[in-house]
């Protein structure tokens, strides 16, 4: 009987410290963030990225399908180690994110796989207003025709994903650029 | 590439999951150990396998289990996401990432420099050097000693050196080398527990489960927790063949004694190396191991082999775990 209670104590002891292991590891993950104020972090409002991150040209939109709901339901946003900002839109009825906006510094992030055409149907370079863009038409998950448009726009590179045909992500990205 | 491109990378995402990976299990692993008291070899070198192999293979499983998990998305629900220690600066001007590579670098030449090149070399030397070696002769009192012990008789061979030399081979035919050196100094009981652990040796490596480990280790050549939990599981090895001697011979004591002779210091007869000289590194630690050793049998540990099975996969699980949450 005393073996078994000396067991089980052992067990909770060992319970008990690999709690403590994740809280030093939460705490750990949380360091950086008081030291480096522009590592990636969530945002509730595009005005407050700008303050915060002192971000001038943050590429939104000014025409909207009628079926996307303004204003974006994620906003996610970084300056270090470089900056991006990664907009996420729901449909006004289903609430899926159907419309990702995506701007970063660099061409090879990574990327989140929302934004993932499963099967690509056509892959052309389309002239956006003097500039050499990707158009990939194809289907996402669950048969949906979807499509996306990449750029770059001055020191950053544009991605712009919509579960949709690309009539609708052509005039959103058209509206995008100043 | 720059450096945060190298860390987005996937050879990047490979080689930063996999050393903090191994911390962590490493970290679990001595915990479990410590709060289960577990001092039986056998169980303890199993725990240090889970730190050795884990890391090999935990960022592409997670990767297959959950293909979002380095999106940008799980790093932040993420208990510790390593870029954002990795990209942080120093005074302004040198990045976090710059030192943990320098530091994996010099781990690398570490590996290399302390177990790729000796390897190379014994086994250039092996090849080079005329030992006059001379296979005991079958009355010689050696043999006798091999009687007492209860498992199939490899051959011993006597290599013409003062030097304390004493080890097996596998390859072809079992076969245990002792040099005249220590069978001078040796007495019947001394050399019986020697070639006892010898002869565990052997029997060991008939499943060379260390050597595969070993060359696993291999791909893990810059991750420096590795490096030390090998050499960890590598002392247990030694421990688990003093226990198998001890089963046959029955007398720890003698085995304590005859460890005792293996100091660095004993049995030097090279010039290069005099009595007394400052001891190097490599020494320092053979000594370590051999005193744990020597303590080890001389102490007999009381075993906990209760629930093995459970604290086992419980450690396990917690790695596994812990760590898909670390990126």
């Amino acid at each position: 009987m005393r073996k078994w209670i000396g067991e089980l104590t052992r067990l909770t002891i060992f319970g008990g410290v690999i709690g403590a292991l994740i809280t030093l590891l939460i705490i750990l993950n949380w360091v950086p963030t008081t030291i480096e104020k522009g590592y990636i972090r969530e945002y509730s409002s595009i005005n407050e990225v700008k303050s915060a991150l002192k971000l001038k040209d943050i590429y939104v939109p000014r025409y909207f399908p009628e079926n996307i709901l303004w204003p974006p339901a994620r906003i996610l946003a970084q300056t270090s180690p470089h900056t991006a900002v990664l907009m996420e839109f729901v449909d006004k009825n289903t609430k899926k994110t159907v419309l990702i906006i995506y701007q970063s510094e660099r061409k090879d992030d990574i990327r989140d796989t929302k934004a993932k055409i499963d099967e690509i149907k056509e892959s052309v370079e389309y002239p956006l207003e003097n500039r050499r863009a990707q158009l990939l038409v194809g289907i996402c998950k669950g048969a949906t025709p979807c499509s996306m448009l990449t750029w770059k726009e001055g020191q950053y590179y544009i991605e712009i994903f919509i579960e949709s045909p690309p009539f609708e992500l052509i005039r959103i990205a058209k509206s995008m650029l100043h | 590439m720059d450096l945060s491109g190298f860390f987005n990378s996937w050879i990047g995402l490979y080689i930063t999951q996999a050393f903090f990976h191994s911390i962590l299990s490493c970290l679990i692993v001595e915990l479990a150990i410590y709060i289960w008291k577990i001092h039986e070899p056998h169980i303890k070198q199993a725990f240090y396998f889970i730190v050795i192999i884990f890391p090999i293979f935990s960022m592409p499983f997670y990767q297959l289990l959950n293909p979002v998990r380095n999106t940008v998305s799980f790093r932040l629900e993420a208990y510790f996401d390593s870029q954002r220690w990795l990209n942080l600066m120093i005074l302004g001007k040198i990045p976090l990432g710059l030192i943990f590579i320098l530091f994996l670098v010099f781990t690398s030449l570490l590996f290399i420099l302390q177990e790729l090149i000796p390897i190379i070399k014994h086994l250039l030397e092996s090849e080079e050097k005329e030992y006059k070696i001379e296979k005991v002769e079958e009355d010689s009192p050696i043999l006798k000693v091999l009687d007492t012990i209860p498992v199939e008789k490899p051959d011993i061979y006597i290599i013409d050196d003062e030097d304390y030399i004493l080890y097996s081979t596998t390859v072809s035919k079992p076969a245990i080398y002792i040099s005249k050196g220590l069978v001078e100094e040796m007495d019947q009981e001394q050399l019986k527990a020697a070639i006892a652990h010898e002869v565990a040796h052997i029997i060991r490596n008939k499943k060379p489960l260390l050597i595969a480990v070993f060359l696993l280790r291999i791909l893990m050549f810059f991750n420096p927790v590795v490096l030390i939990q090998f050499r960890r599981a590598v002392e247990e090895e030694e421990k688990i063949c003093d226990d198998m001697a001890v089963s046959w011979t029955g007398t720890p004591v003698v085995l304590a004694e005859t460890l005792g002779g293996f100091f660095s210091n004993k049995g030097q007869t090279s010039p290069n190396q005099p009595k007394g000289s400052l001891k190097t590194l490599e020494d320092y630690s053979h000594d370590m191991v051999i005193e744990t050793r020597v303590k080890r049998l001389a102490r007999r540990d009381q075993e906990n082999t209760n629930w093995v099975w459970v604290k086992f996969l419980l450690t396990l699980f917690s790695i596994l775990y812990i760590n898909y949450k670390v990126v």
